[in-house]
């Protein structure tokens, strides 16, 4: 009876039949309640349905009410999900190269930066970026979500190191190490060779799948 | 105007009433417009078109949580209950209330019981 009655709404089928099955429940309980009170069965069937009388505008609210928390999942889909397989084929990728001669190495060169090398790590990069970007895009997420996404493993570096630097300049400022400036200096090389050159080789991945959105999710708008 | 400010006053006032009864213990849908009906000798009053959507709302913004369960007779209920957020929301709801009736009693010497 609620399923005929309750118009449909733009949610998931599972979500729908959850939402039929609590109001049935609820219609239920009030028409047994009001048949336990002496009132005639076809009146508590009346007493039970007039709780609704625009169901329409029931499944509107409804509708309204559950739509941002589909919202919030699309934020899942778009960006926290491709960053956690972003984050994970780096890992397995950085994992793989450390057991061969092929993992990076760094090596000074200019006074002020250390850079990274190691050919087949720098071309790996661009991949795993790129990974996360089409992940994203599939999924529909904005040209900011699928860079952020792309570049997740860098932005975990990035934070990771800065919190690092915080902590080292804080400990330097109150005298507990010594030879500081070498200390916060070399942090600082290290922050770029390792965040700076495979954030640049992982853009370079992310780049092809900045533009339009995937045919896919224009098809299903 | 007059319409809007009536709808965000009923609409406040039953997300304390919600909250408030859920910080007791976990309810279903039908319970909760019963015991709210009951507690306040009808003057709020829920039906099933204005309780789900505005659960379902709280819900949304992580202040409750619903979970179905069985009871003896067989019959599947969503009970809800209210998260550590939904409590942390209440304290100051309840605090903002108490200041809009206050502020009432002063102005238009409305007494509460």
């Amino acid at each position: 009876m609620v399923r005929e009655r309750l118009p449909e709404a733009r949610l998931s089928s599972a979500q729908r039949d959850e939402i039929i099955a609590e109001i049935a429940g609820h219609l239920e309980e009030f028409y047994e309640e009001q048949l336990a009170q002496g009132v005639s069965d076809e009146e508590s069937l009346d007493h039970a349905l007039s709780q609704v009388t625009n169901w329409g505008d029931l499944a509107r609210r409804i509708e309204r009410a559950k739509r941002t928390e589909e919202k919030m999942n699309q934020r899942t889909r778009t960006f926290w999900l491709p960053a956690f397989i972003t984050l994970t084929a780096w890992v397995l990728f950085e994992a793989i190269l450390a057991q061969t001669s092929y993992g990076p190495r760094m090596i000074s060169g200019h006074p002020n930066m250390m850079l990274v090398v190691g050919p087949i790590w720098l071309a790996g990069q661009p991949f795993v970026g790129a990974i996360g970007a089409y992940a994203s895009r599939r999924a529909g997420g904005t040209r900011f979500t699928r860079l952020a996404a792309g570049l997740f493993p860098m932005i975990i570096t990035f934070v990771g190191i800065c919190a690092a630097y915080i902590l080292i300049l804080i400990a330097f400022l109150h005298g507990r190490i010594d030879q500081g400036y070498f200390v916060v200096g070399s942090v600082a090389k290290f922050a770029l060779g390792i965040v700076v050159v495979p954030g640049l080789a992982m853009l370079l991945g992310t780049l092809p799948f900045l533009g339009s959105p995937h045919p896919q999710v224009v098809a299903e708008r | 105007m007059k319409k809007r400010i009536r709808s965000k006053i009923a609409r406040g006032s039953a997300e304390l009433a919600i909250l408030a009864l859920l910080a007791r213990q976990p309810l279903y849908g039908f319970e909760i417009s019963r015991r709210i009906d009951e507690e306040t000798g009808g003057a709020l009053h829920f039906n099933l078109a204005s309780l789900y959507p505005m659960l379902y709302e709280l819900e949304k913004r992580g202040w409750v949580k619903g979970r179905w369960e069985t009871n003896r007779a067989g019959r599947d209920r969503r009970y809800y209950c209210l998260t550590p957020a939904g409590k942390k929301k209440l304290a100051p709801l309840r605090k903002e209330w108490g200041v809009f009736f206050q502020a009432l009693d002063r102005l238009a010497g409305v007494t509460r019981a």
